[in-house]
């Protein structure tokens, strides 16, 4: 068991090197280049100062080459408009993504399981086809328009939740780890904990709805399939309670497929992120890096794209290393 | 269907033009004859919402076609020739797929530059991986039928085999997988146009409607709700049109 994880951890730096291949190359089939468009107005000299600063008068593979070697030190070269490091930014942002990320899991985990098991005990029933219609119009709904529609209902109408921000301006913090929750812990900033809760329902709710629907359905096949198995009649026939039959029997088998779902969620959720964050003003890796494409600063938008994909790559391998925590039978291949 | 029908007749249906100034900006629905009254530079929004759904639709049908074309293309060639030119082709695609996909049209359009091409091809790249993962599966299937050894030993060309004889029996499955993909890709076109990466202003489209109107939110709501709720329905729409065409063709409620 122990090859077997160390054998897909070993797969990660190739599909991190290819990952990053991929972001390079793509930001690189713009028309012309980056300095065309920063020195519209510049004259020749300035011009070509500007591409000697940014490194552009190498050929492409130098740069490649560059780029690798300043992605291994973490240097991801710094923003062409403020001059910060890229690395800055991203550690300024990166945590509140995770954040976001995380609660909607916990949502999108919570709402579809749920749904999706309440559906297959009630089978046939108006339960089962109205989980199902709603688990249909949740992802269909596209992110930003279950955002508007939240801010709308919460923040206009009922004016319960606050719609924009992570935090009110009115809040002094200082971010140490930026991860509002261990801050809180390490600096005795319990105050922070609320504003900070109310201020995250609303992104989350977006992005778990929207990805619970496929959670719901998956859920859903998973336990009719497992309920209706041998082993399970067999455990009833035992005079197993039916308590246990559920969690020893139905629902760890049934949670392969489900995990799989998860992970494979997991970048939709992330996309869905993304996109939240403009919607809702909220100032993770997603909105640094669609500000940047407006403003067409490319270190910063390459190295969001990259922290972004990095973290989908390792959710998904915590997927696979987990299934073999959940299935034993697999261990042994 | 509706949607489409509506698209195709929008000058016909719309009482005004698109990006014409008829009146003052946010009155109130159903005043001075403006049904669904005017957005925050007096154009009229019912003739906004009507336009509104071309890009929409445009983009994701195109996409589709370009996603569902050359994935269908790279899936065969992988899975008719095997070893290493499936090895290579499959690999490629992992690591398309080892993106969230919104992440790399996104990219793609940053690159590109937007425009309603641009993001074609971006929502159609990032479908790409799903079509030749379903393309090659089946095409492995297929290749040691009879009747393509029956083509091969009569001389016919690789090309001809492949796109003459296996081609055409696997469309059934095709089709379901594209009316499947249709639905995303309207996902991410509108994302894409709500976040201003689509179809340039001042032209109508749901997304980039979506995101004036948000601006708007507290003084006039629907300005953001109605095309909101268009773009879900026209998802949904594509969900449901998907499914039942998938039960037709395969006859089994799966999941």
């Amino acid at each position: 068991m122990k090859v077997l994880i160390a054998k897909r951890l070993a797969l990660l730096p190739f599909v991190a090197l290819a990952v990053a291949t991929i972001v390079f190359f793509v930001l690189r089939i713009v028309p012309g280049n980056a300095a065309d468009v920063l020195a519209q107005q510049a004259t020749y000299g300035q011009k070509q100062q500007i591409i000697k600063s940014l490194g552009l008068n190498q050929s492409v593979l130098e740069q490649y080459w560059l780029f690798l070697k300043g992605f291994v030190h973490l240097n991801f070269g710094s923003s062409f408009y403020s001059g910060d490091s890229v690395a800055y930014l991203l550690g300024q942002t990166l945590p509140v993504t995770i954040e976001l990320a995380v609660a909607a899991v916990v949502v999108m985990v919570l709402i579809g399981v749920t749904t999706g098991i309440l559906a297959a005990a009630f089978r046939d029933t108006w339960i089962d086809s109205g989980s199902r219609l709603l688990a249909t119009f949740f992802f269909s709904m596209p992110w930003f328009a279950l955002g508007i529609l939240l801010i709308l209902l919460f923040g206009v109408k009922l004016k319960w939740l606050p719609t924009y921000g992570r935090l009110p301006a009115t809040v002094n913090y200082q971010p140490k780890t930026n991860f509002i929750l261990i801050d809180a812990v390490l600096e005795d900033r319990y105050d922070l904990i609320w504003p900070w809760i109310q201020h995250l329902i609303l992104p989350a709710l977006t992005v778990g709805l929207t990805t619970a629907g496929f959670v719901t359905r998956i859920t859903r096949a998973a336990f009719v399939e497992t309920m209706s198995e041998d082993f399970v009649r067999t455990a009833r026939m035992k005079g197993m309670r039916e308590r246990r039959v559920f969690w020893r029997h139905i629902f760890r088998n049934a949670s392969l497929p489900i995990v799989t779902i998860v992970g494979l969620q997991f970048g939709a959720l992330l996309g869905g992120a993304v996109i939240s964050e403009v919607v809702f003003a909220y100032p993770g890796v997603g909105r640094l890096m669609v500000n940047a494409i407006f403003q067409r600063d490319y270190p910063v938008v390459q190295g969001a794209a990259l922290v972004i994909a990095f973290l989908y790559i390792l959710v998904n391998t915590l997927t696979d290393i987990s299934y073999l925590y959940l299935d034993p039978r697999l261990r042994r291949a | 269907m509706v949607f489409g029908l509506v698209a195709i007749f929008a000058p016909l249906l719309a009482p005004y033009g698109p990006t014409a100034t008829v009146g003052s900006p946010l009155m109130k629905m159903g005043a001075h004859g403006h049904l669904l009254g005017t957005d925050s530079f007096g154009r009229d929004e019912l003739s906004r919402v009507i336009y509104g759904a071309r890009p929409l639709i445009a983009t994701s049908l195109l996409a589709v076609v370009v996603a569902v074309v050359l994935g269908f293309a790279i899936g065969l060639v992988a899975g008719y020739f095997g070893r290493f030119v499936d090895t290579a082709l499959m690999r490629a695609m992992d690591v398309i797929l080892s993106f969230p996909l919104i992440l790399l049209a996104i990219m793609i359009v940053a690159a590109l530059g937007t425009g309603l091409l641009n993001l074609v091809v971006a929502i159609g790249v990032s479908q790409l991986p799903v079509c030749a993962r379903l393309a090659r599966a089946l095409a492995a299937r297929e290749r040691p039928r009879e009747y393509v050894l029956a083509a091969r030993t009569s001389g016919f060309g690789v090309v001809r085999v492949l796109f003459r004889e296996i081609a055409p029996n696997l469309l059934g499955p095709i089709v379901v997988q594209a009316t499947a993909i249709v639905a995303v890709a309207a996902g991410y076109a509108a994302a894409l146009s709500y976040l201003g990466l689509g179809i340039q202003p001042p032209t109508a489209d749901w997304g980039y409607m979506v995101k004036e109107g948000q601006e708007f939110i507290f003084a006039a709501p629907r300005l953001a709700l109605i095309p909101g709720i268009l773009i879900t329905l026209f998802v949904m729409a594509c969900n449901f049109a998907g499914d039942d065409l998938r039960d037709l063709l395969v006859g089994d409620r799966g999941i």
